[in-house]
């Protein structure tokens, strides 16, 4: 029986089965006998996160424009397909063609975050493809880590042969080429890895080995192979505009997260939050034209039929020309029966007259995120935003008729007081008396504050990184003192986030090499999904940890980043280790930095790249 | 303004694809090949397009069918060449054919369907003086869920089911084929009956075991929704 009718049988016994079928419009069949490099693009999570992801579409496309490359997709099957696979004996496939992964090439899973590290291991077992690079051979594919995890590939450097760090756009296409190469040659691995070693981008954690001190941070690293560079220095697409952009997306068959075309306006941000690890590693600002924005949404809206566009940037409003952009775009969706969503929105009053328009009555997703409930906090963070900004916005949403704003805040930030979270529940507070302000005293309330806040994680390559996390235990004591807070504010609602998923994250997020042993001691002994909180095992994770004879505190309170060498200084994002430094101190004297687009304030990427942005204001 | 409705097939992978999906997969496909779609007015508008009657997921169909309105009149021989070079591998329009104002939406007609079940080699279907004893008992009670109280209710299905017999495919193969109510008045989903009839027959029947396959949805008259446009 070959692996379709085997999979025949199983999907009639599991739920979703249109996540294991492939087929979708956009998707491509290519001859495989006319192709030297198999790819698989592998998601680790289900089918309807991955295909919500911009990324994936983005690969898919420039992967299988180049001739002699196929490239499939691989998702993380769901609990109830995977336990049926693994019953039956059916390997880990690829939706398009339906082999088995462990037949391919290379393997490149994106890393989109530390919580999904257990699903890689889980299917790389699925795949039958042995788990650590050192345990396989010439028989087996190449594996690679990308995405914003890979900015730390310490804990996941044993698992992995290669990580490609940076924009793929360019590193993908050179990595083909030498595979091609290499496979015409008929060289063995190590051949084909110190081949490529070289490419920008490129970290073969098998060719350096960290050595540690005493007190558990590194003391070296040690080159095991001589020519392979000191540093790898992230891809940067230097120019948007020339850079493949997936014009005809795969459509997928059945409902996923988000259904609907999706525009990158840009890629980086030129405001320098201190806790944000996307504003420093994705730098520097990098637009593409207006021309080629609309362009790109029109043979999308033609290839795919959807009935919503997003835009996707990390901060909507800064795209040089937002005004002149959303003013078209609005009309275009009219008259197309499309509906637009602009996410990131800064509040202003331009911004109010697009949501206006373009939600007439229906009057929801407003968001804002103050991210701290004070200023002297937020000028901690570096989050330009004053009182007024928040509360004239409101007073605008208000009257345009809104019924009501989500906030989302962060808690347990760096220097963090009781002051600052009595401050998020002031702002709530203050919002409402707007309302009935506006509604001439009146205190029956539509009107409707949620609040949301999240748990601060120190991340690699961020001025934030040098700062410890709170314990779960501090973490939940606030989480309550703003419930009961809460409980006394008519018409405001507060939620937060699961603590022992934070605490996991920050653990992981600036882990080292040593933590692949508690990854895999964790993975063994059942934990996967564990992003989505109904799965996470917390008590698994820690005593894997006290396993491996790791301290989860060692990492989550910054004791890890005491030495001079970091975990995740091998790798380069081009953003000065000084300029974080600066930052850091900065933000403990409670300094802001201005956006650089008002002037360069010396984050150390022009050294490699232009930034068209300096100082344009 | 001008309405049509679309005969297709549903077969293939895309049988795991749901009622919703399918609507989906439809509407961005009108949208694709441009066809003019009529809105329904206000700030949210919606295409007027409609499937006549939901089928389960993992069945298969060779009678579904899609009623649409469009602004402007098209040809019915283009819309079936234009629908199917758009539309997925699984999913084919058979036919196309304009609806007078006269003729109800095609959801509304719906009374009846036909079934027709296909079992793995290793089952038996019950035999035909199985089908007639269960057929003419006075009541065939079944527990049916009911969704707002999330309890079950025991309904009396007899009175649901017109035709249940054996029929042989060409290749010689035998076949259950079923004609059942269906629509918003009175609906009989198959699994219904043949649960308490494989019981009946004293004949083991798994869940997941049965392959099944609409063939037709007909109007009060016992005809197919087709028949009179």
């Amino acid at each position: 029986m070959n692996l379709n009718q085997q999979l025949e049988q199983l999907l009639p016994l599991v739920t979703k089965p249109g996540r294991y079928i492939g087929g979708e419009l956009n998707s491509v069949e290519k001859d495989p006998k006319d192709i030297v490099t198999r790819f698989g693009f592998a998601f680790p999570d289900t089918y309807e996160i991955g295909m919500s992801y911009l990324g994936l579409q983005i690969i898919y496309k420039l992967l299988n424009d180049l001739p002699g490359v196929y490239c499939e997709r691989i998702f993380a099957p769901a609990l109830d397909m995977e336990q049926q696979m693994r019953d039956k004996g059916l390997p880990l496939f690829t939706l398009e063609t339906k082999i088995p992964a462990k037949e391919l090439d290379m393997l490149g899973f994106t890393l989109q975050y530390e919580l999904s590290y257990t699903n890689v291991l889980n299917m790389l077992d699925l795949a039958g493809i042995p788990l650590k690079s050192s345990e396989r051979n010439e028989s087996h594919p190449f594996i690679i880590g990308g995405g914003p995890c890979a900015f730390n590939p310490e804990p996941m450097a044993d698992f992995f042969d290669f990580f490609l760090v940076g924009d793929g756009e360019e590193a993908l296409p050179a990595l083909c080429k030498a595979h091609s190469d290499w496979k015409k040659r008929q060289g063995n691995r190590k051949d084909f890895l110190s081949t490529i070693a070289s490419l920008d981008g490129v970290y073969v954690p098998s060719f350096y080995e960290p050595q540690y001190k005493k007190d558990g941070t590194i003391e070296s690293i040690v080159k095991i192979w001589p020519e392979t560079p000191d540093r790898i220095r992230k891809n940067i697409v230097t120019d948007m505009d020339a850079a493949p952009f997936p014009t005809e997306p795969i459509v997928p068959l059945i409902e996923v997260v988000h259904d609907r075309s999706v525009m990158e306006l840009f890629r980086g941000c030129t405001r320098g939050c201190r806790f944000c690890q996307a504003g420093m590693i994705y730098r520097p600002v990098r637009e593409r034209s207006k021309d080629c924005v609309m362009d790109l949404i029109e043979k999308q809206f033609s290839a795919t039929g959807h009935d919503e566009l997003s835009l996707l940037s990390l901060s909507t409003s800064d795209y040089s020309e937002f005004e002149e952009l959303t003013t078209e775009l609005v009309r275009k969706g009219k008259e197309k029966n499309v509906a637009i969503s602009l996410p990131s929105l800064r509040l202003d009053r331009f911004s109010f007259q697009v949501l206006d328009e373009i939600q007439g009555y229906k009057k929801t997703g407003l968001t804002f995120a103050p991210e701290a409930g004070t200023q002297r906090l937020r000028d901690v963070i570096n989050k330009c935003i004053t009182d007024d900004d928040i509360y004239n916005s409101m007073r605008q949403a208000i009257e345009l008729g809104w019924t009501s704003v989500k906030l989302y805040f962060m808690i347990g930030l760096p220097t963090e007081t009781v002051e600052d979270l009595d401050g998020i529940a002031k702002i709530a507070e203050n919002i409402m008396e707007i309302y009935y302000e506006h509604n001439r005293g009146r205190k029956g309330s539509k009107f409707k504050v949620n609040v949301s806040a999240s748990n601060f994680v120190p991340k690699p390559h961020t001025p934030f990184q040098w700062f410890a996390q709170d314990s779960p235990e501090q973490l939940r004591e606030k989480q309550q003192y703003l419930k009961e807070k809460f409980k006394k504010i008519k018409g405001a609602q507060f939620t937060y986030h699961g603590t022992e998923a934070s605490r996991i994250e920050a653990v992981l997020a600036r882990g080292d090499r040593r933590q692949a042993d508690a990854i895999y001691k964790a993975w063994k002994s059942g934990c996967k999904f564990d992003g989505w909180s109904e799965h996470l095992n917390y008590d698994k994770w820690i005593e894997a940890f006290e396993a491996a004879g790791l301290d989860p505190d060692f990492y989550t309170s910054g004791r890890i980043c005491k030495g001079d060498i970091l975990p995740w200084s091998i790798i380069d994002i081009g953003v000065s280790e000084a300029y974080l430094h600066s930052e850091w101190k900065k933000a403990l004297s409670g300094q802001q930095t201005p956006d650089c687009r008002i002037g360069c304030i010396g984050c150390g990427i022009n050294r490699y790249v232009t930034c068209e942005m300096e100082g344009i204001l | 303004m001008s309405r049509y409705l679309l005969k297709f097939e549903k077969g293939g992978q895309l049988r795991y694809i749901s009622h919703l999906d399918l609507l989906r997969l439809f509407k961005r496909t009108f949208k694709r090949l441009g066809v003019e779609l009529v809105y329904s007015r206000g700030f949210n508008p919606h295409p007027k397009i409609s499937l006549a009657q939901p089928l389960s997921l993992g069945y298969t169909s060779v009678g579904e069918y899609l009623e649409i309105e469009t602004r402007i009149p098209y040809n019915e021989d283009f819309l079936v060449a234009s629908v199917n070079s758009a539309l997925p591998y699984g999913i084919k329009v058979l036919d196309c054919r304009p609806v007078p104002d006269s003729v109800k939406a095609a959801a509304s007609r719906v009374r009846w369907a036909a079934y027709e079940i296909d079992l793995p080699e290793e089952r038996r279907f019950p035999t035909e003086s199985q089908l007639e004893e269960f057929l003419n008992q006075d009541r065939i009670l079944v527990k049916k869920a009911v969704k707002k109280r999330k309890g079950f209710k025991e309904i009396n299905i007899r009175p649901m089911v017109d035709e249940l017999k054996l029929a042989m495919d060409d290749d010689g193969k035998q076949k259950l084929t079923m004609k059942i109510h269906a629509g918003s008045e009175s609906n009989l989903n198959p699994e219904l009956l043949l649960g308490p009839l494989f019981e009946f027959a004293g004949i083991p029947l798994e869940k997941y075991e049965p392959r099944i396959k609409r063939l037709e949805l007909y109007d009060k008259n016992g005809q197919p929704l087709y028949a009179d446009l």
